[in-house]
C-alpha cells in the first residue's frame, strides 16, 4: 500500500471488510505469477472471488441471475474488492444512489409518483440481485403474495388491494405495470 | 509443444440469453472503440501471423517478440447449432443460444520489452460473443506509463423474457369464448448496449487528469397491461439512453495525500411510446374492429357477460354479440421523459501520517426531469360511460441529494487498529403533475336510455376538462456511523468488534395541505463481530456476524430484527486439491402482531476442486438453500361456485378497519402468508486427458426447487415454486499442432416444473446445443 495506498480505487481499503478479514493484497494479486495480466489477479474474476464466496456463486448459478458466470458482468461493477464508504463494499453513483441504477437506467427516476420501497429499501426489497429461481430475480415465487405482504391493512402502511385474488387480480402488474415509479399515475398505472 | 487450451464449462455458457442475426450499434463512441479494436487485431495478426513461427502461442510462454512488444493473441471461431423441444419462449428466457457462426473469443495483449513504446507500454484486449451470442463483450486497457491509462468497454446483451406466468390473468377455460394468455404480458426482447471509456492523463505526475464517458441505449419491443375499464395489451417499443460524462483532476498537495474533484453530467432520454396490441380482436356489428383486451372470463363479465340469446361473447363470424362492453378501438401514449443530472464531488484521501489514514468526499447532484403526458383512448369504459379520452400535461421532478463520507483509520499500534466510518445521504424529490383530462362520456339521457355502447357514436358525447395539479415531495436522509476495532493477535488469528448506529428520516408531502406530512424515523444499532483464523498455512476460517435492532419500520416487509452470520472455510491438504466451505445464514423478523413477519435465507455449500493426476482432475460442488418469508396478511378472494381452496377457508376474520357502506373490512380475509423456497444445486466436472493432444471434459449440474406458496386461485400452478433443471454438458478439445486446436461442446438443458400447467401455455423444455469451433494461437 505504501505505493498504491493513494490510488482512488484502494483508498477505502484500510477500512474494507477484506482488511478487516486479513484479506491482504497478496490474496488476490501476485505481482510475479499473476494468472490475469491486467490488475496481476492470481485468479480471473469472477472464479477469484468464488473462491471464499461460495455463496454467491451458486446464486450466479440459479436460472434467472445476472450475467456473471457468462462474463458480461463482472463482480466489481457492482463491488468494490478494496472498500468502499457503504456496507457490503458496494459501489454507489456519484449521486449517491444504488449502483444497479448504471444499468437499469429507466428506473432511476426522479418519478412524479416514486413507489416507497423502492426508494427507501432499495431493489433488494423485491429481488436478490446475485440471482433467484424466480423470474425476474424477485424474492419469491408468486407477485400477488410479494404486493399483499405490504399491501394489506387498509390503516397499516400502504392501502390494501380490495381484488378479488380468485380473478384476473391475482396479476397484479398487470395493471401496475410502472411498479418502479410512475410520472402520470399514483398507482402506478402508466 | 503447447497444447490447445483446455474448455471449461464456462466455455460454452449453461445458462445464457437471447440473439438475433446482425449486431447493430448505434454509438459513435461505440463503434469507435470497436473500430479501433479491430483495426489493431488486423493490423496486428498480420504481423504475427508473418512472424509466427518465431514465437509460442501461449501467455505462460515467452509470446513473439515484435517492435519492441511481446505478443499473445488468439482468436476462437465456431458454428453452433441448437434443438429445442418443448417451450422455445422458457428456452430463451433461461438459455437463448441460438444456431450459427461465432468468434466465440479473442484475446490481445501487447506488453513492451523496454517500456519505451510508441503508443502505448501495455495493451490488453479480449472480446466474446461477436456474431450473434446473447452476450457481447469489448474490453479494452492500454496505458503509457507516466503519460496516461484508458479503459475501455463495449457490452451488448439482448434479454429475452416469456415467463408466461407472470402478469397473466389466468384466464378461466369456462370462459365463452376461452381465450388463454399463452404469452406473459410483461414480456419483453430487449438489447442494452454499454460503451464505459475512461482515460486518465499523466496518472504519476503530481496533478493528473481524468476524462471518462458512458452511454447505455436499450432498444427492442416490451409489453404491458393496461388497465382502462378492462385490461388492454399494450406494444411498447423500448427506446432509452443514458449519456454519462465525467471529468476530474487528482492533485497530490502533499506526500501520500491527494485532492480530487469530479464533475459528472448524466443526460437521460425515455422515448418508449405504448400502443394497443392485438390480443382478443372482435368486430362490431357493422365490421367495426374492436380489441377486448387480456382478461375474457364471461362469467365474471370480463370484459362484459354474454347476452342471451348469444352464447358466446363473439360468435362464429367474429362478430362481438354485447356491445355494452368495455373494449378499445384505440390507445395512444407518447413519452418523452429528458432527465439532465450534474453532480460535483470534492475527495480527499491522505496516509500522510504513519499511524492515521483518512478519506472523505462530498457529493452534490441535481436531477431535473421533465416528460410531456399525450395519451388518447377510444373505446369504450361501461364504469363511467366514457367513449374517449384525451390527457395532456407536463409532469416534472427533480432530485437534490447530498453525500458525505469520512473515514479514519487510526493504528493505535503494529496490530491494533480503530476504523470509523460516517456515512450521509440525504435528497429531496420535489414533484409536479399539471394535467388536463378531456373525457367524452355518454350523456345522462343516453345513459337511461341504456344506449351507451361501443356504437354509441362520438358526436353524442359532450367534452368534459378536468384539470389535475399534483404538488409533492418525498424525502429521506441517512446518517450511518460505524466504529470498529480490529486486534490481529497473531499471524494466526485476529478479530474485530464494532457497532454500527444508524437513523434515517423519511419525509413525504402528498400534497402539502395542513398536516399532510408523513414523517418515519427509524433508529438502528448493529453489534458486529468478526473472527479469522489461519491455523496452518493451508488453512483459512473466517467468521462474521452482524446484528441489527430497528426501532421503527418504512415498509411492512421490513425486519425489526436482523442477524447475519457468515462461516467462510478453505483448505489446501494438497497442493491439487482445493477444497471450501461456507454458511451464510440471514434471520428477519418483525414481530408486529399485525405483521408477524419472518424471514430467513440460510445458505450452505462447498467446493472441491481436485487434479490428483496430471491427466485427470475433478471439480465439484453442492449448495443447499433454504428461503422463507412469511407474514400475516389480509385479503379478498371469492373462489368460483364449488371450488375449494385450503388457504381461504382457512383464515379468519381480518382485524382491518370497516369503510362504509361496506360492512366487512374490505379485506376480509386473514391468514399467515407463506413462502418457502429449498434449492439444492449440484455440479460435477471431470477432466481427463487420455493422450497428449485430448483434453475431455464431462459433467454437468442440477438445480433442484421444492417450496410452498398459498394458493389463492384454483388456476394458479406453482409455477417456479417447484422445479428441476438439468444442464449436462461434455466437451472435447483436440490439439491439431503447435497453433490450432479443434473444439467441440455438447449442452444439454431441460426444465421441468413439478405441478400443473395452468390456463396458460406449458413451459417444459429439453434442447440441446452442439457447438464446433477451431481456436488459433497467433
Amino acid at each position: 500500500m505504501s505505493c498504491h495506498g493513494e490510488g482512488r480505487q484502494q483508498s477505502h481499503f484500510a477500512e474494507s471488510a477484506h482488511a478487516s478479514s486479513a484479506v491482504g493484497c497478496l490474496d488476490c494479486h501476485s505481482p510475479h505469477h499473476a494468472v490475469e495480466n491486467q490488475h496481476l489477479l492470481v485468479q480471473e474474476q469472477p472464479q477469484l472471488c468464488y473462491g471464499c464466496h461460495t455463496a454467491a456463486k451458486a446464486d450466479f448459478a440459479k436460472p434467472y441471475h445476472h450475467r456473471v458466470n457468462e462474463g458480461l458482468v463482472q463482480c466489481g461493477d457492482c463491488h468494490d474488492p478494496h472498500g468502499t464508504a457503504t456496507i457490503r463494499q458496494l459501489k454507489t453513483l456519484p449521486s449517491g444512489d444504488a449502483v444497479c441504477y448504471k444499468c437499469h437506467v429507466d428506473k432511476q427516476g426522479p418519478f412524479v409518483y416514486e413507489h416507497v420501497p423502492v426508494k427507501t429499501e432499495g431493489c433488494s426489497s423485491c429481488h436478490t440481485p446475485h440471482g433467484s429461481t424466480n423470474p425476474r430475480l424477485l424474492k419469491v415465487s408468486l407477485v400477488n403474495m410479494l404486493c399483499l405482504q405490504c399491501h394489506t391493512f387498509p390503516t397499516v402502511g400502504p392501502s390494501g388491494p380490495v381484488h378479488n385474488q380468485s380473478a384476473k387480480y391475482q396479476a397484479c402488474t398487470m395493471c401496475h405495470n410502472q411498479i418502479h415509479g410512475s410520472n402520470f399515475s399514483p398507482v402506478f398505472f402508466k | 509443444m503447447t497444447m490447445p487450451q483446455e474448455i471449461s464449462l464456462q466455455s460454452f455458457p449453461t445458462q445464457p440469453v437471447v440473439l438475433r442475426p446482425g449486431l447493430r450499434v448505434k454509438s459513435g463512441v461505440s463503434w469507435c472503440l470497436i473500430a479501433l479494436a479491430s483495426m489493431l487485431v488486423l493490423f496486428l495478426s498480420s504481423r504475427l501471423l508473418a512472424q509466427s513461427s518465431a514465437g509460442q502461442n501461449s501467455p505462460t510462454e515467452p509470446g513473439i517478440t515484435s517492435g519492441g512488444y511481446v505478443i499473445h493473441s488468439s482468436a476462437e471461431l465456431g458454428y453452433r447449432n441448437t434443438d429445442v423441444t418443448g417451450s422455445g419462449a422458457m428456452y430463451d428466457t433461461l438459455v437463448d443460444l441460438q444456431t450459427g457462426p461465432r468468434i466465440l473469443d479473442q484475446t490481445l495483449s501487447m506488453q513492451s520489452l523496454d517500456h519505451q513504446g510508441l503508443l502505448f507500454d501495455d495493451l490488453y484486449l479480449n472480446s466474446f460473443g461477436w456474431g450473434g451470442e446473447p452476450d457481447n463483450a469489448l474490453r479494452l486497457r492500454a496505458d503509457k506509463n507516466k503519460f496516461y491509462s484508458f479503459q475501455g468497454s463495449f457490452r451488448r446483451d439482448r434479454y429475452f423474457s416469456n415467463y408466461d406466468l407472470l402478469a397473466n390473468p389466468l384466464n378461466p377455460p369456462t370462459s365463452t369464448p376461452s381465450i388463454p394468455v399463452l404469452n406473459s404480458p410483461s414480456m419483453f426482447d430487449t438489447t442494452r448496449r454499454m460503451t464505459d471509456v475512461d482515460l486518465t492523463l499523466m496518472p504519476q505526475s503530481r496533478i493528473s487528469f481524468r476524462l471518462g464517458y458512458s452511454h447505455n441505449n436499450m432498444t427492442g419491443p416490451t409489453f404491458a397491461g393496461l388497465h382502462e375499464g378492462t385490461d388492454a395489451l399494450l406494444l411498447e417499443p423500448w427506446n432509452t439512453t443514458m449519456n454519462s460524462y465525467r471529468v476530474g483532476v487528482d492533485w497530490k498537495i502533499l506526500p501520500r495525500t491527494v485532492l480530487s474533484f469530479d464533475q459528472f453530467l448524466d443526460y437521460y432520454k425515455g422515448d418508449t411510446d405504448a400502443h394497443l396490441a392485438s390480443f382478443a380482436p372482435a368486430l362490431l356489428p357493422g365490421g367495426t374492429p374492436v380489441e377486448l383486451g387480456l382478461s375474457i372470463d364471461t362469467a365474471n363479465s370480463v370484459p362484459c357477460a354474454v347476452k342471451a340469446p348469444a352464447t358466446s361473447l363473439i360468435n362464429s363470424a367474429g362478430t362481438l354479440t354485447n356491445v355494452t362492453c368495455s373494449a378499445y378501438f384505440s390507445y395512444l401514449r407518447n413519452q418523452r421523459v429528458r432527465t439532465s443530472a450534474p453532480t460535483e464531488r470534492l475527495a480527499f484521501r491522505s496516509n500522510y501520517f504513519q499511524r492515521l489514514d483518512l478519506t472523505a468526499s462530498f457529493a452534490y447532484s441535481w436531477a431535473d426531469m421533465t416528460t410531456p403526458l399525450d395519451e388518447s383512448f377510444n373505446g369504450l369504459l361501461t364504469r363511467t360511460s366514457t367513449l374517449a379520452f384525451v390527457d395532456t400535461g407536463t409532469a416534472a421532478a427533480g432530485r437534490i441529494s447530498d453525500t458525505l463520507d469520512l473515514g479514519a483509520t487510526f493504528h493505535l499500534a503494529k496490530h491494533l487498529r480503530l476504523i470509523d466510518k460516517f456515512y450521509f445521504w440525504a435528497y429531496r424529490i420535489p414533484q409536479s403533475g399539471t394535467f388536463t383530462e378531456i373525457d367524452s362520456d355518454c350523456t345522462a339521457a343516453i345513459i337511461t336510455a341504456k344506449a351507451c355502447n361501443l356504437l354509441t357514436p362520438l358526436s353524442s358525447t359532450t367534452p368534459t376538462t378536468t384539470p389535475t395539479l399534483t404538488l409533492s415531495s418525498f424525502n429521506q436522509s441517512l446518517k450511518r456511523n460505524q466504529a470498529e476495532l480490529a486486534w490481529d493477535i497473531s499471524k494466526k488469528v485476529g478479530a474485530r468488534i464494532g457497532f454500527r448506529y444508524g437513523d434515517r428520516i423519511f419525509d413525504q408531502f402528498p400534497d402539502f395541505s395542513a398536516g399532510d406530512e408523513s414523517r418515519i424515523v427509524v433508529h438502528e444499532d448493529t453489534a458486529l463481530l468478526g473472527l479469522w483464523a489461519r491455523p496452518v498455512h493451508d488453512v483459512r476460517l473466517n467468521f462474521d456476524l452482524e446484528h441489527t435492532n430497528y426501532d421503527n419500520v418504512m415498509v411492512r416487509m421490513a425486519p425489526r430484527k436482523e442477524s447475519r452470520y457468515r462461516f467462510l472455510a478453505g483448505y489446501n491438504p494438497r497442493q491439487w486439491a482445493t477444497l471450501g466451505g461456507s454458511i451464510n445464514i440471514l434471520e428477519d423478523a418483525n414481530a408486529d402482531s399485525l405483521t408477524n413477519f419472518v424471514g430467513h435465507n440460510r445458505n450452505y455449500g462447498f467446493t472441491a476442486s481436485l487434479t490428483p493426476r496430471e491427466r485427470l482432475g475433478m471439480d465439484l460442488a453442492y449448495n443447499y438453500n433454504d428461503v422463507i418469508q412469511n407474514s400475516l396478511i389480509c385479503f379478498a378472494d371469492t373462489p368460483p361456485t364449488g371450488v375449494s381452496l385450503p388457504f381461504v377457508t382457512g383464515s379468519t376474520a381480518c382485524p382491518g378497519p370497516i369503510i362504509p357502506p361496506a360492512t366487512v373490512p374490505v379485506n376480509p380475509l386473514l391468514n399467515n402468508s407463506f413462502y418457502s423456497n429449498n434449492t439444492h444445486f449440484g455440479i460435477v466436472t471431470v477432466r481427463v486427458k487420455p493422450i497428449k493432444r485430448v483434453t475431455a471434459n464431462l459433467g454437468g449440474s442440477i438445480t433442484s426447487v421444492d417450496g410452498t406458496i398459498p394458493q389463492f386461485n384454483i388456476l394458479q400452478p406453482l409455477g417456479s415454486s417447484q422445479y428441476r433443471y438439468y444442464q449436462p454438458v461434455a466437451n472435447l478439445s483436440v490439439s491439431m499442432g503447435a497453433k490450432l486446436a479443434w473444439n467441440t461442446g455438447w449442452n444439454y438443458y431441460q426444465y421441468n416444473e413439478g405441478s400443473f400447467v395452468g390456463p396458460t401455455a406449458p413451459r417444459y423444455f429439453h434442447a440441446n446445443a452442439l457447438t464446433e469451433s477451431l481456436r488459433y494461437d497467433f
